[in-house]
């Protein structure tokens, strides 16, 4: 096993931020650091450089899509998963289309959020 | 996850009856793999039934058959990827499993229990799929060993196609699971991900479409300058997706062009690869109870009986013609419906034949070819129930009795392989289903000397046709070898009971070293037949006019008497005679003119002796349910346009009640 990927995690709701953080440390990945909004998002990735942002799609201020685009503008292989409720199909597809690389559903099946990271991760 | 006990015992009906579809489309292609091995469609077929059915049975918590799929399963990936030609081995190994699944599906119906089977059996099983991929793969593929670095496959796979195709060009179909929440989102990082590889030159629905469908389940994409093994890597156990194929591009199926007008959701590209396999089209469909259909078709006979009620009270009402005219159309076009819906095409028999054929074949070292012809004719759904097993007695005679052995057919300057046809079409108010094989043909000769150790005519010569149809005889077998199939002596007799017993008829005809043909005619429906109305006592009769031979008149002094048995003698042939007032306990008619009914009973006639014929039409057959001795003299009973009721004959339970054998056969 090579070192352990470090993951940003974005969400405005801690509860959120504490799931993640949970199913990520458990399936040994790192977490570099979290976000509670976009701005917060965005310079938090300029400073740490993770391997991987799981980003909320709805955020007071700034929302997932536009600060996956500032990201992608600072780094264009920056590896973006959304995370997203149910009937944001709009903007899951808007996000997809600029450049995100998955989607995870929430609730959170902690099986698949590490399913799907792992293979954005490959 | 696995479904807990009381919802499991509500899925299990469903999971029985579509765990049988899908057995029969596993067999149904590894037959069509037997014929053509470079099948890729039938390949790809067989492994989606074995994936439907792995999946189905581990929610349902079986694991013996999801087990046993999964190393089915595992074999096909093998040879999908790989391109292997399927061998005649893997085959048999295969239809190993379907009996398999069918062992343990039979078990589920019989006692709501999977079957257990044993670790050893799974492992034999295991061995045996694994078995002849490996010794039969390596000397094919020299390269086989480096799975990772193969070049793309070489269009060999395909039917030969006249130019060779672009290298490298695939069509891709992904199919998402029935739970993925935004497949349209899934398509798309999809696409993404085959262009970040290779190039994508197309996809079906649009990726501009995309993300407005409303549903979506699968995603064909036309990809270039990628490597099969990494479009696998890409897919493989890809999140929601269900399973994906991969195919090369056929040289003329050029994909949809970038810019051509949106497609519908639901319209497929033309795929010539497909309109070789006659494409299927799937309407959707529900299930629906049948025995809601029954209530359905009982509700609608009511308002037809309504309705003419109406009619005749319009008659002296006219401001109502109109309106009941237009009540007249409804109800027609409701009833044809109803009886189309309790129509299901012969298919759901015919199709477990190919297999059936197969394994007599080899069990008697013959060799045939099967061929079914208008599986698509639909009958009512109690007809359908009941042909599948005379079916099958007459198919296996067909192989047994029928085609002879290679070297016979040799002699004869015959081909080799000989052909057994199921041929099914619709005449009229009649569904006609052909029997045939080019084999030996009924021996006369043989039937001859049967017919006179049986007595069953005596003096003059019978002529041929009435020679062949004797083989219907009960006890009658010209069968020299008793096999295990079938000469047992039970036979024809059965067959042709129960096709009777179904309102229908059945005639063989032969040419010696020609063949033989049994061409077995059916009512359309049993629901609705056409009857004779006849009136005896005070009360009318209905008798099925498929039993009906002709009627007359005759006077009463014409009557004679052999033994205690009365007889008139028509057209110069004894016809034994039924009173049907006697039958029925009614009161007897004066002597004079009587009205006769020559109804067909086994090789002969009978005259059903009745007060007056009243008519001829459609009655709609109500059962009778009582249970009572009385009734079963009674096919049913009907309601005419007045409201009256009539009771609906059986004339096959009537007359076997009969001692007439012995006047009929002299």
């Amino acid at each position: 096993m090579g070192p352990k990927k470090r993951i940003l995690v974005v969400d405005d709701a801690a509860f959120m931020r504490m799931m993640i953080r949970n199913i990520l440390t458990k399936n040994n990945f790192e977490v570099a650091g979290e976000a509670a909004n976009g701005e917060e998002a965005v310079s938090k990735y300029i400073e740490l450089s993770p391997d991987l942002v799981t980003l909320d799609i709805t955020m007071p201020g700034m929302d997932g899509v536009t600060v996956l685009k500032k990201i992608r503008q600072h780094d264009p292989n920056a590896r973006v998963v959304m995370c997203s409720a149910m009937g944001q199909q709009a903007m899951v597809v808007d996000a997809i289309q600029n450049g995100a690389k998955d989607f995870i559903n929430k609730p959170f099946h902690p099986q698949k959020v590490v399913e799907i990271l792992r293979r954005v991760l490959r | 996850m696995t479904v807990d006990n009381q919802e499991l015992s509500a899925y299990l009906p469903l999971f029985i009856e579509e765990s049988k579809e899908y057995i029969q489309q596993i067999s149904d292609n590894l037959l069509r793999l037997e014929r053509e091995a470079r099948d890729a469609e039938a390949i790809n077929e067989v492994f989606r039934a074995v994936h439907t059915l792995k999946g189905m049975a581990a929610t349902m918590g079986y694991s013996e058959i999801s087990q046993l799929a999964h190393e089915a399963e595992n074999l096909l990936d093998e040879i999908r990827h790989n391109s292997i030609e399927i061998s005649p081995a893997m085959i048999t190994g295969f239809f190993h499993v379907v009996d398999e699944f069918e062992n343990q599906v039979g078990h589920l119906v019989e006692t709501g229990e999977p079957l257990p089977m044993p670790r050893q059996k799974i492992e034999e099983i295991r061995a045996f799929l694994s078995r002849p991929v490996r010794e039969e793969v390596s000397p094919q593929e020299g390269e086989g060993e480096e799975i990772e670095g193969e070049e793309p496959d070489t269009p060999e796979g395909q039917d030969a196609p006249a130019e060779p195709s672009p290298p490298g060009a695939y069509k891709l179909e992904v199919f998402f699971t029935s739970d993925c929440l935004l497949p349209q989102a899934r398509a798309l990082i999809v696409c993404n991900q085959l262009a970040s590889v290779g190039t994508l030159l197309s996809t079906n629905p649009s990726q501009e479409d995309l993300p407005d469908l409303a549903a979506l389940d699968k995603l064909q994409c036309w990809v270039r300058d990628i490597r099969p093994d990494q479009v696998r890597a890409l897919l493989e156990g890809g999140v929601e997706i269900d399973y994906y194929t991969i195919e090369l591009a056929e040289d003329e199926e050029s994909p949809p062009a970038a810019d051509s007008p949106a497609q519908d959701p639901g319209a497929e590209v033309p795929d010539p690869a497909d309109s070789r396999h006659e494409a299927q089209v799937f309407r959707p469909s529900i299930r629906v109870d049948t025995e809601k259909l029954d209530q359905l078709l009982n509700l609608v006979s009511e308002l037809v009986i309504n309705k003419t009620a109406l009619q005749q009270g319009a008659a002296a009402y006219p401001p109502l013609t109109e309106g009941v005219e237009h009540l007249h159309r409804l109800t027609s076009e409701l009833q044809s419906i109803v009886m189309k819906m309790r129509m299901i095409p012969l298919e759901t028999v015919f199709n477990r034949f190919p297999r059936m054929i197969r394994d007599t074949a080899m069990s008697l070292n013959k060799l045939v070819n099967f061929e079914i012809e208008g599986a698509e004719t639909e009958l009512d759904r109690t007809i359908i129930d009941d042909i599948a097993d005379p079916l099958v007695h007459l198919l296996r005679n067909a192989i047994d009795h029928g085609i002879e052995p290679v070297e016979q057919r040799l002699q004869k300057g015959k081909p080799r392989t000989g052909t057994v046809s199921l041929k099914a079409y619709q005449t009229g108010n009649q569904v006609i289903i052909e029997v045939s094989d080019d084999g030996r043909g009924l021996d006369l000769g043989h039937i001859q000397s049967k017919a006179r150790e049986l007595r069953l005519f005596t003096g003059l010569e019978a002529d041929q046709a009435e020679l062949q149809n004797l083989i219907f005889t009960p006890g009658f077998s010209t069968a020299e070898n008793v096999t295990d199939l079938s000469g047992r002596g039970v036979g024809l007799d059965v067959v042709k009971n129960s096709i009777e017993s179904l309102g229908g008829a059945i005639e063989v005809l032969s040419q010696p070293d020609a063949g033989a043909m049994f061409r077995i005619s059916l009512p359309l429906t049993l629901a609705i037949i056409q009857g004779l109305l006849v009136k005896c006592g005070a009360e009318h009769y209905a008798v099925p006019l498929t039993y009906v031979e002709e009627t007359g008149f005759f006077y009463s002094d014409e009557i004679r008497t052999i033994g205690q048995q009365e007889i008139i003698m028509l057209r110069g042939k004894v016809l034994p005679l039924v009173f049907l007032s006697k039958l029925l306990g009614a009161e007897e008619a004066e002597p004079g003119e009587l009205s006769l009914v020559v109804v067909r009973y086994g090789q002969g006639q009978v005259g059903i002796v009745v007060d007056d014929l009243v008519a001829q039409q459609d009655i709609v057959i109500k059962n009778l349910n009582w249970g009572e001795r009385f009734f079963r003299s009674f096919l049913g009973c009907s309601i005419l346009g007045d409201g009256s009721v009539v009771m609906i004959l059986d004339i096959s339970v009537i007359l076997s009640g009969l001692k007439l054998r012995g006047v009929i056969n002299e």
